[in-house]
C-alpha cells in the first residue's frame, strides 16, 4: 500500500490520509469539539433568550431563529464538504475520504429535518399554516430528499468501494444540482404569489440576535465536526476489519 | 422584596411563569426547541449504539485470531 | 466514430422495435396517469385548464422514470455493457448516443401525445403548443439526468424505487421549469424566459450528464 506523501510546509498532508493515523486522532480531537459546542451552545442561548430583545413583529415566536436558521446553514454546508471529500476520495482514491462523506450525511440530514420541522412551527403563528411554500423551505425539503437518497444509495449497495464511488457520483451530481433547484424554485414561487410572504423577511436583526444565532451556528458547526469524527471511527473499525493495525487497539482486547 | 427575574437584571422576563409561556408562543418555541433536543439525543444514542457493536466486533474478531 | 455512433442508435431503436409492447407500456402509463387526476379532483374545467400543465409534466416524468430502469439493465445482464466500457469510441460518446436513442423511444411518443392529453383537460389552443415545446425542451435532459441514475443504481436491489428517490428531486427544476413555461404563458408573461432557461439546461445537462453517466457506469460494472 503505496503512501503518497503531500509536503506542506514540512508537513506530510497525507499521513493522516490512511485509516490507521486518522483513528486516533479522531478520537483525541473529537470530545474538544463536542465540549465547544456545548459552551457555545449555552452561551448562544443565553444571549437568544435572556439578552435579545422581543421583536415588534413576531413576538417572541421568532426566538425559534436560533435554531432553525444554524440548522439550515449547517444542512447546506454539510452537502458542500460531503461534495468536497467526495471529490477528494475520486481523484485520490482514498478510502478515508469517502469514509468521510458516509460520516456526514447522517447529521447532515438531521440538521435539515430540524430546519423542516422548526421552519413548520415557526410559520404556524406568524402566517397561519403549518407548511409555507417558500422558497427556503421547499430548498430545504429537496434537500432532505438529496441527502435521503444519498443514503438509500449507499445502503443499497453492499460492495463497500462501489458504495464509496457511486455516492461520490451522486453527491458531486447533488451539489451541482442544488443552486439550479434553488433558484428555479425561488423563481416558482415568485411567480406564484399565492403565499405572498416569506420566512425568509426575518424580523430586523439587533445585534443581540445577530449574535446570538451567530453563536448557535458555530455551535452547530462544532457539533457536526463531533459527529462526523465519532462516526466516522465506527466506520474505519467496520470497514478495515482483518487489518493488522486494528488488533493492536486498546479496544480490541478488554 | 422584588426577586431578581430570570436572567439577571436585563428585563426580558418579569418572571420564570413568563419565560415558560413565551408570550403565548409556548407549544411553537418549546415545541421546536424540544424536537432539536431528541433529535441531537437520539443522534448520539445512535452514534454510541454504532461503536459498541463496532467494537464487539473487532474483539470478537481479534479473540477469534488468537490460536 | 460517426459510423458507430449510428450503429449503436439503430440497435436500440430495433431493440426497442422487438419489445414493442415494453414501449408502448411508458405511453399507456402516461395516458392513464394523466386520466387519473380528473377522476380525483373532479371534472370541473377551471381548475382542469389550471392544473393541465402540471398533470401532463407530472406524468410525463414519471413516465420517463419508469422507462429508464431498462436502459441498461438487459445489457449489463447479457454482457454487452462490458463491450460498450471496452470500445474504441470514447464511452461519453456512446452514452450519448444511448440516451439520444432512449429519448427518441420513451420521450419523444409523450411529447407527440400531449397536444391530444391536453385537449382532455380543454387547454386552450394557444397553450398547447408551448406545452409541447416545454416538454420537447425537456424530456431530452429527463432522460440525461435519469440514464446517470439508471447507471448508479445498475444491478441493485432497490431498483425502481431508489432509482425514483435519487432522480426525482434532479428532476425538479425542469417541471419548474417545463410546466411554469405553460403558466407563465396563460398568465400573459410570455413563455420565453421559462423556454430559454429550459434549453440552457437541455445543453448544460447535455454536456456532462454523460460524463457523470460513463463514470457511473464504470463504477457499477466493475
Amino acid at each position: 500500500m503505496n503512501q503518497p506523501i503531500l509536503l506542506a510546509g514540512g508537513v506530510n498532508v497525507f499521513k493522516y490520509a490512511a485509516p490507521q493515523t486518522f483513528y486516533p486522532l479522531a478520537g483525541k480531537l473529537m470530545p474538544w469539539f463536542f465540549w465547544t459546542a456545548a459552551l457555545l451552545c449555552a452561551a448562544g442561548l443565553y444571549i437568544g433568550f435572556f439578552v435579545a430583545p422581543t421583536d415588534h413583529q413576531q413576538g417572541e415566536a421568532y426566538r425559534i431563529i436560533f435554531i432553525h436558521v444554524p440548522a439550515a446553514w449547517m444542512s447546506m454546508f454539510i452537502y458542500v464538504v460531503m461534495a468536497f471529500w467526495a471529490g477528494v476520495g475520486l481523484i485520490f482514491n482514498t478510502r478515508l475520504s469517502h469514509m468521510m462523506v458516509s460520516a456526514l450525511a447522517p447529521t447532515g440530514a438531521m440538521f435539515t429535518f430540524v430546519a423542516l420541522w422548526t421552519g413548520a412551527l415557526w410559520g404556524k403563528p406568524t402566517w397561519g399554516t403549518w407548511w409555507v411554500w417558500d422558497a427556503r423551505l421547499t430548498s430545504e425539503l429537496i434537500l432532505l430528499f438529496l441527502y435521503f437518497g444519498f443514503m438509500a444509495l449507499q445502503a443499497g449497495i453492499d460492495d463497500a468501494r462501489r458504495a464509496d464511488r457511486a455516492g461520490a457520483i451522486l453527491a458531486l451530481v447533488g451539489v451541482v444540482n442544488i443552486p439550479i433547484i434553488y433558484f428555479s424554485v425561488k423563481w416558482w414561487n415568485t411567480l406564484h404569489q399565492g403565499a405572498s410572504v416569506s420566512l425568509t423577511s426575518a424580523p430586523t436583526m439587533a445585534a443581540t440576535m445577530l449574535s446570538g444565532m451567530l453563536l448557535m451556528a458555530l455551535a452547530a458547526w462544532m457539533y457536526s465536526i463531533a459527529t462526523a469524527l465519532h462516526r466516522v471511527r465506527s466506520i474505519i473499525l467496520e470497514r478495515e476489519q482483518g487489518a493488522e493495525w486494528l488488533k493492536h487497539l486498546p479496544e480490541a482486547t478488554k | 422584596m422584588a426577586e431578581t427575574p430570570p436572567g439577571g437584571d436585563k428585563v426580558n422576563w418579569n418572571s420564570w411563569h413568563d419565560f415558560w409561556v413565551m408570550g403565548g408562543y409556548a407549544f411553537y418555541v418549546w415545541g421546536s426547541y424540544a424536537a432539536t433536543l431528541l433529535l441531537i439525543i437520539a443522534e448520539i444514542a445512535l452514534l454510541k449504539m454504532r461503536r459498541l457493536s463496532a467494537v464487539r466486533s473487532l474483539r470478537q474478531n481479534t479473540n477469534t485470531q488468537v490460536s | 466514430m460517426g459510423a458507430l455512433l449510428r450503429a449503436v442508435i439503430r440497435r436500440d431503436l430495433l431493440l426497442a422495435w422487438r419489445r414493442r409492447s415494453d414501449v408502448a407500456t411508458v405511453v399507456l402509463f402516461f395516458i392513464i396517469v394523466v386520466s387519473l387526476f380528473p377522476l380525483g379532483v373532479g371534472p370541473e374545467p377551471d381548475l382542469l385548464r389550471k392544473i393541465a400543465p402540471g398533470i401532463i409534466w407530472v406524468a410525463a416524468l414519471l413516465a420517463c422514470m419508469l422507462s429508464l430502469q431498462h436502459m441498461f439493465a438487459s445489457d449489463h445482464a447479457d454482457g454487452a455493457l462490458d463491450q460498450m466500457l471496452l470500445a474504441a469510441a470514447p464511452l461519453g460518446m456512446i452514452v450519448a448516443a444511448r440516451a439520444f436513442a432512449h429519448w427518441l423511444i420513451s420521450g419523444l411518443p409523450l411529447v407527440i401525445l400531449s397536444p391530444i392529453l391536453a385537449i382532455q383537460f380543454d387547454l386552450s389552443p394557444e397553450l398547447s403548443p408551448v406545452l409541447t415545446l416545454s416538454l420537447l425542451l425537456g424530456t431530452p435532459i429527463l432522460t440525461l439526468i435519469g440514464a446517470i441514475g439508471a447507471a448508479l443504481t445498475l444491478g441493485l436491489r432497490g431498483g425502481g424505487m431508489l432509482l425514483a428517490l435519487l432522480v426525482l428531486p434532479l428532476y425538479i427544476p425542469v417541471l419548474i421549469l417545463g410546466a411554469g413555461a405553460v403558466d407563465a404563458a396563460s398568465a400573459g408573461l410570455g413563455a420565453d424566459a421559462h423556454l430559454l432557461l429550459l434549453a440552457a439546461q437541455l445543453i448544460l445537462t447535455g454536456t456532462f450528464a454523460p460524463w457523470a453517466v460513463s463514470a457511473a457506469l464504470r463504477i457499477s460494472a466493475e
